[in-house]
């Protein structure tokens, strides 16, 4: 038993002195000579390839800058002068018809309307304040006669949101057949 | 003038302890940096050598990491050690170096003995500075081959603890601040590496389980 023991914890120191060997080995090796050499060589050729960049990479800004400047003034140059906007007009209200309502602008073709509308300006619209009109002569439970049971209604105006024209599409049904196909 | 700067610069670069060789480097004495240099070279070259395993590639590890100590010297306030600061960083280069992309690529079109966990080190370039005791002479070659091997496969921060140690150039301090471990960490690090090396030769035969 003791002799068991006392083998095993020589092959223990035996192993241990292996890892101890070789991790020296690896490890407790001097660096080749001249490093101290070599670092002062590149710091010098740091020094030197700095002072040396730095003209070049100032030109190379600078005419980088003149040319973006160059560029942005050419832009301005050619851009096309902004034409007036187009004046917002109110558009009536529509008929109660089934025929659709056709600006006379659409209805003319796309060749009657003026190329100087097609701009990349936006074009803004104007400020909406009173949608419904005039309240004054709004219906209410006041306007109402009693003695001649008449309503008193104003005439209706629809003041559009967009100066696009409202397109109703007339609704064409096919005739009916039988079975519904 | 500063009046700790001129008593530095009345003494001998060798007389002079590394706070003052950093003040006149910060100062623009190359010369300076020099004796830092040569003071050190041994414990950031030995570092960076337990982080890439290859004597050239730790050689231009610790080139970079002087250079960068000399770049960043203006940041060094003495809080700290300059040997410590400069461990460091030459740590975090050995660790950029470690994965960089080209090495791996380099690695995987000429497989390195070191990689492949055979003999680690190019025998012309290494210079023991510990000969073999007579004890170590009867240590079964084998063996040791074996340990060598095995040391590579270990996992990454037991290897690197195990050879940091390993060095006779950095304290167990040193260790915990270049790694940013705590000190029982390192030491179990340490410790945990050996023994699965252990576990790993016992199942090769070397020792009874």
């Amino acid at each position: 038993m003791n002799n068991e023991f006392s083998w095993s914890a020589a092959r223990e120191a035996r192993i241990d002195r292996a890892i101890d060997r070789a991790v020296r080995e690896m490890m407790q090796v001097d660096p080749p000579p001249g490093l101290r050499r070599r670092v002062l060589a590149r710091l010098n050729d740091a020094n030197e390839r700095r002072s040396y960049l730095l003209p070049r990479y100032a030109v190379a800004v600078m005419a980088l800058v003149v040319l973006l400047a160059s560029i942005t003034l050419m832009r301005d140059r050619v851009e096309p002068p902004t034409p007036p906007k187009a004046p917002v007009m109110a558009i009536p209200a529509p008929a109660p018809t089934i025929a659709p309502v056709v600006p006379t602008e659409l209805a003319a073709g796309p060749a009657a309307r003026p190329a100087a509308e097609i701009t990349r300006e936006r074009i803004r619209m104007p400020r909406v304040t009173d949608v419904f009109g005039n309240r004054r002569n709004d219906v209410s439970a006041a306007t109402i006669d009693l003695g001649r049971r008449e309503i008193v209604v104003p005439p209706l105006t629809i003041v559009p949101l967009s100066a696009r024209p409202i397109v109703i599409e007339p609704l064409i049904l096919p005739p009916a057949s039988k079975g519904g196909m | 003038m500063d009046q700790s700067t001129d008593c530095v610069t009345g003494t001998e670069p060798s007389a002079a302890t590394d706070l003052d060789l950093v003040r006149l480097a910060q100062a623009g004495d190359v010369d300076a940096f020099g004796e830092l240099v040569e003071r050190n070279r041994r414990a950031v070259f030995r570092a960076a050598l337990a982080c890439v395993r290859s004597p050239a590639e730790a050689d231009d590890v610790a080139q970079e990491a002087f250079v960068t100590a000399y770049r960043k010297l203006g940041t060094f306030r003495g809080d700290a050690q300059f040997r410590t600061w400069l461990l460091s960083i030459t740590w975090r280069k050995a660790i950029d170096r470690r994965k960089s992309i080209s090495r791996w690529l380099r690695l995987a079109v000429t497989p390195s003995r070191m990689e492949t966990g055979e003999d680690s080190f190019d025998h012309m370039e290494r210079v023991a500075t510990s000969t073999r005791s007579q004890e170590d002479m009867f240590v079964d070659e084998e063996l040791q081959q074996n340990v060598t091997r095995l040391i590579g496969t270990l996992p990454r921060k037991l290897r690197d603890a195990l050879l940091l140690a390993g060095t006779g150039e950095h304290t167990y301090e040193e260790i915990s601040q270049i790694l940013g471990a705590p000190l029982g960490t390192v030491k179990w690090r340490v410790s945990e590496a050996r023994r699965v090396l252990k576990k790993k030769l016992a199942a090769l035969g070397y020792a009874y389980e």
